[in-house]
């Protein structure tokens, strides 16, 4: 049994979106994400699905990658889309013994499903394109200004920085723990439910083992190269504001103007 | 319960940019009784024949046949392999998870459904054969020395009652008792009817205890003989970064120097018993 991460799902590459400053993406998905819920008529929905394909082709990234993160959220878009349909009330379509399908129910259904559906790819356009440590030099630069109200930004992104860090080092660990133990005889794929969390207890306990003494080794280690926190920190890799972010963070504000616009005149 | 190697070949990630050929070609028979060192630098392939042996890896060609059966085959019982091949990884107090050393050792024995009675003779038996005192059986594994740890960890391996162990890197990370203590154990494990196969980076372990060596090199059978015919190769040894026993080395500084020392020197024992001959040859021949 082996484990297979991909961390953060980050696909290496060297389109405009992988080179864009990290700052505007991470505003970018904010403010698209307000963006496709704003929208009340088709043209609205139009834009945005085109709005987020032209971004999917800008990142360069296999359609199959962004599948695989649309993965997860399926059953949820299904169980939305069955109560949905069924219990919004109006104008009957076709009905299943008691349950009513309605027009109604069915115009929610393929909204809702839209909108979730690109919101989850808009987030995964910027972990594809931004590899964590970019991800988190943007995030600890934007928290920067909250710092005064209290908000540990360094640390935040240490603990971002390192967690993401030790998930392939401790799936290995993971791995070689199971391996052992399955050479003292225990299996874990047979069974009942109960018996096979039973049989990961052996491979947890150790694995906890594993990540404090780790812990403690980094802090350790930390210590010893003489790190005292963000104060004073110099970074290896400035992130600089170029032109193309400048050009970028224009069209996403013109792109969320647009949608604003429509929704006034009534058009979307 | 021999074990062969037949053509066997594994391959890491095949058809991806980290594909990783990680054994190629390997033949080779382990006999009942045999003691074999195996040495290889670094990536050589060490650790992924020996996970082979009780079928936690499967080739990607050729086959393994452990007392005939064939580990690929489905309806062989991998579990009832791993009874008889006991497999010791490294580190293995990392493994350690039970709330007392008797619950730890236990789970060997208890996965092969023994009865209450026979898993505690075998977890006795076993702490017994580690050299740790019964006493310690309802204290916690965690919070032991390092050698003690490691000795509760192989005891969990030897309460299966394996007809063959295997140990890869039983001695790393010891302190110098710490691997005084594990290789006199191990070096014992041959009188209890055991078939061993230790992985060692120690030329001078493999030199002491095994009867046959096998050196990986690139995922491939580079040597393969008694300690005496590979390390009378010296120079292929360490054309591969492996060097050859403290003293081989200083048997050849001697014979430099025009000591009579005879070419099968491996072992300090060896090289003590030489030196001693050439001594008293010497004080021989001032006397007439």
């Amino acid at each position: 049994m082996s484990f297979q991460v991909t961390i953060g799902q980050y696909y290496p590459g060297n389109s405009i979106l992988h080179r864009l400053d990290p700052r505007v993406k991470i505003t970018g998905v904010f403010l698209l994400s307000v963006a496709i819920f704003l929208p009340r008529a088709w043209p609205g929905h139009v834009a945005s699905v085109l709005f987020t394909l032209a971004m999917v082709a800008l990142g360069r990234v296999p359609l199959k990658q962004i599948l695989r993160g649309l993965r997860p959220i399926l059953i949820f878009l299904v169980i939305t889309a069955l109560f949905n349909l069924f219990l919004t009330p109006g104008e009957e379509l076709f009905r299943i013994g008691p349950l009513i399908a309605t027009r109604e129910g069915l115009r929610l259904v393929a909204v809702t499903s839209t909108r979730l559906l690109l919101l989850v790819t808009i987030a995964s356009i910027l972990t594809l394109t931004t590899s964590p440590i970019r991800l988190t030099d943007g995030l600890e630069m934007m928290l920067r200004p909250l710092r005064p109200i209290g908000v540990p930004a360094h640390e935040l992104a240490l603990m971002m920085t390192i967690a993401l860090r030790f998930i392939p080092t401790l799936a290995e660990e993971a791995d070689r723990i199971m391996r052992a133990q399955q050479a003292r005889g225990a299996s874990f794929a047979t069974g009942s439910a109960v018996s096979r969390v039973r049989s990961l207890v052996p491979v947890l306990v150790p694995l906890f083992v594993a990540a404090f003494r780790r812990a403690d080794e980094l802090a350790t280690a930390m210590e010893a190269r003489g790190y005292r926190g963000g104060e004073g920190r110099t970074r290896m890799r400035e992130l600089t504001f170029a032109p193309r972010d400048g050009v970028a963070l224009a069209v996403l504000i013109g792109f969320v103007a647009l949608i604003v616009g429509m929704r006034i005149a009534g058009v979307g | 319960m021999p074990i062969t190697f037949e053509a066997v070949s594994h391959i890491y990630q095949p058809g991806t940019p980290f594909e990783w050929k990680a054994l190629d070609d390997v033949s080779l028979t382990i006999s009942d009784g045999e003691f074999w060192g195996i040495i290889g630098p670094t990536g050589s392939g060490k650790s992924t024949l020996i996970q082979h042996m009780n079928g936690l890896l499967r080739p990607t060609s050729g086959r393994v046949l452990v007392d005939g059966l064939d580990l690929s085959d489905r309806k062989t019982d991998l579990r009832k392999v791993r009874q008889r091949v006991g497999l010791v990884f490294q580190y293995p107090e990392h493994q350690l998870f039970g709330e007392t050393i008797f619950e730890d050792v236990a789970f060997g024995p208890r996965n092969m459904q023994l009865d209450a009675a026979e898993v505690e003779r075998r977890v006795m038996t076993a702490l017994e054969r580690v050299g740790l005192p019964a006493e310690m059986k309802d204290r916690s594994p965690f919070g032991l020395s390092g050698g003690q740890a490691r000795r509760v960890a192989l005891a969990g391996v030897l309460a299966m009652e394996p007809r063959v162990l295997i140990l890869d890197e039983p001695t790393a990370g010891l302190d110098p008792q710490g691997r005084r203590e594990i290789l006199n154990l191990v070096g014992r494990f041959p009188e209890m009817g055991m078939t061993v196969v230790l992985v060692s980076h120690s030329m001078d372990d493999v030199a002491e205890y095994a009867d046959r060596v096998l050196v990986m090199h690139r995922g491939r059978v580079h040597m393969l003989g008694t300690p005496r015919e590979l390390f009378a190769r010296r120079a292929e040894l360490e054309a591969i970064g492996l060097g050859v026993p403290a003293a081989v080395v200083l048997a050849d500084k001697l014979r430099e120097r025009g000591w009579a020392i005879p070419p099968d020197v491996v072992t300090m024992d060896d090289a003590v018993a030489a030196i001693k001959a050439v001594l008293a040859g010497r004080k021989g021949a001032e006397r007439l």
